[in-house]
């Protein structure tokens, strides 16, 4: 393997070598005409004359490969390309196809079109171990142990169950209502029995068995004024129920003693209501 | 569906922009505790005013039933002044006939706990309202209570006064009901 500094010799050397082999160039060129009338010359599309002597100097003027396999991968000025000046008609002109010509121009003028040797180049096995980095735990300080009284505040506390089971509603019963001379059984009969007095002919004779009145409908509250805000929110706010009257009996008619009223129309009762006087 | 006699849907409206409260639209009502109705104590004055506010309620069942017509049945009565005695939260009100006598039997906290007031203001309001129903005027008296409830007996008003002498005497209801007969008038 060259040291860097070795490199650095032998690319100045190759340069120096470049540039004499350039104006050596330039000095043949000079002899056939100036820069100027060769730039002139137009080339054949296709075929490019070339003189055979001039031909036959270029390869010996391309670098040895080796060389430019050493050069840099960028030459810092483009090689000047030989041109071609007009021949008269005695001359001898080779043709070539111009594109082994130029091919081999562009080799001398061209080199990183050259396929550099490869060099075997083994990569180092980079060994990255990390810096170990010094990590210390920042000390965590205890958390303040809770306040009691923050404890207490947001502890629910569990629902304690009875030991015993509730004692059914009928415990709660005043025992003032139920009569000492009877027993808890004879009582819950005696709630559960009819009344005596409420036999089926009596309720057909006193006509207490009417048809149930219709369940009335809500009480409307009319006239709520819509910008009283707070007035409207409490009505509305309010339970329907809260506004319903429940008439369990809007009215019975009883006949203690008597004929049989029921059949009398409201006008007859009235009547026979108002005739009614005291006896002396 | 017929429309029933009583109904309390349109019974009562409150006009908040009026702060004002009334029964069909007509006659204005003021909400106040039992015991400020409680604490009336009874007048000429007040058994007049309650027997106009019970004539307006049974000006509104004559509009609705010919008690004229042979079809109209003593449930009307029944039914509808019933159900604007609940309303107005005066208590659970039933008719009973003894014989011919018409005795209107009231039940509720409100007669559980009557005052003199209070009883003035139902007699005024059962004796306008029944003189709404026909030419004749009525007389109202409270004869006593009778198991859990008050007995109001409603009549000629000539014989109003008599019945009234005897339930001062200590007469009881069935004592009194029981000197009633058919008179000539």
């Amino acid at each position: 393997m060259l040291t860097t500094e070795e490199r650095k010799n032998r690319l100045e050397e190759l340069l120096v070598r470049v540039r004499s082999n350039r104006s050596h160039l330039e000095k043949q060129r000079s002899e056939g005409g100036s820069l100027q009338e060769l730039s002139t010359v137009r080339p054949v599309p296709d075929r490019v004359a070339m003189p055979a002597e001039e031909l036959s100097q270029l390869p010996s003027q391309s670098p040895e490969p080796e060389e430019l396999s050493a050069l840099p991968s960028k030459s810092p000025e483009p090689a000047i390309i030989p041109q071609m000046r007009e021949r008269s008609d005695d001359e001898i002109a080779t043709v070539v196809p111009e594109t082994s010509v130029m091919q081999g121009l562009m080799q001398d003028s061209m080199p990183e079109s050259i396929e550099p040797e490869p060099v075997p180049v083994e990569p180092k096995p980079v060994a990255v171990e990390p810096e170990p980095v010094p990590v210390e735990p920042e000390p965590i300080e205890p958390a303040p142990p809770r306040k009691p009284k923050l404890k207490a505040e947001f502890d629910i506390p569990s629902p304690q169950l009875p030991e015993e089971p509730e004692e059914p509603s009928t415990a709660k019963l005043d025992a003032a209502s139920i009569p000492a001379s009877h027993d808890l059984e004879e009582y819950r009969k005696s709630l559960q029995a009819p009344d005596p007095l409420e036999t089926p002919e009596r309720k057909k004779e006193t006509g207490a068995e009417l048809p149930p009145m219709t369940e009335p409908p809500p009480i409307a509250v009319s006239s709520i004024p819509p910008t009283d805000v707070k007035a409207a929110d409490a009505v509305r706010e309010t339970p329907k129920r809260d506004f319903q009257p429940r008439i369990e009996a809007s009215g019975e008619v009883a006949v203690v003693r008597g004929e049989t009223p029921l059949q009398w129309t409201l006008r007859a009762v009235l009547e026979r209501a108002w005739k009614l006087d005291l006896k002396e | 569906m017929e429309k029933p006699l009583f109904d309390a849907s349109s019974f009562v409206k409150i006009d908040l922009t009026k702060g004002a409260i009334s029964s069909s639209g007509k006659d204005r009502l003021v909400m106040v505790p039992i015991s400020v109705l409680q604490s009336l104590r009874p007048s000429d004055t007040l058994r007049t005013a309650a027997m106009d506010w019970g004539k307006l309620h049974g000006r509104r069942l004559a509009e609705r039933v010919d008690q004229t017509a042979e079809n109209t049945s003593l449930e009307a009565l029944s039914s509808h002044l019933g159900g604007t005695l609940a309303a107005f939260g005066l208590g659970r009100l039933s008719i009973e006939i003894h014989g011919s006598a018409l005795l209107f039997k009231a039940e509720g906290d409100l007669n559980s706990r009557i005052t003199d007031g209070v009883s003035v203001l139902m007699e005024g309001f059962l004796a306008g309202y029944l003189s709404a129903l026909g030419s004749d005027t009525f007389k109202v008296v409270r004869l006593g209570e009778a198991s859990g409830g008050w007995l109001f007996w409603a009549g000629n008003p000539r014989v109003a006064p008599k019945i009234r002498q005897r339930v001062s005497a200590g007469r009881t209801p069935m004592e009194i009901l029981n000197t009633l007969v058919t008179g000539e008038n």
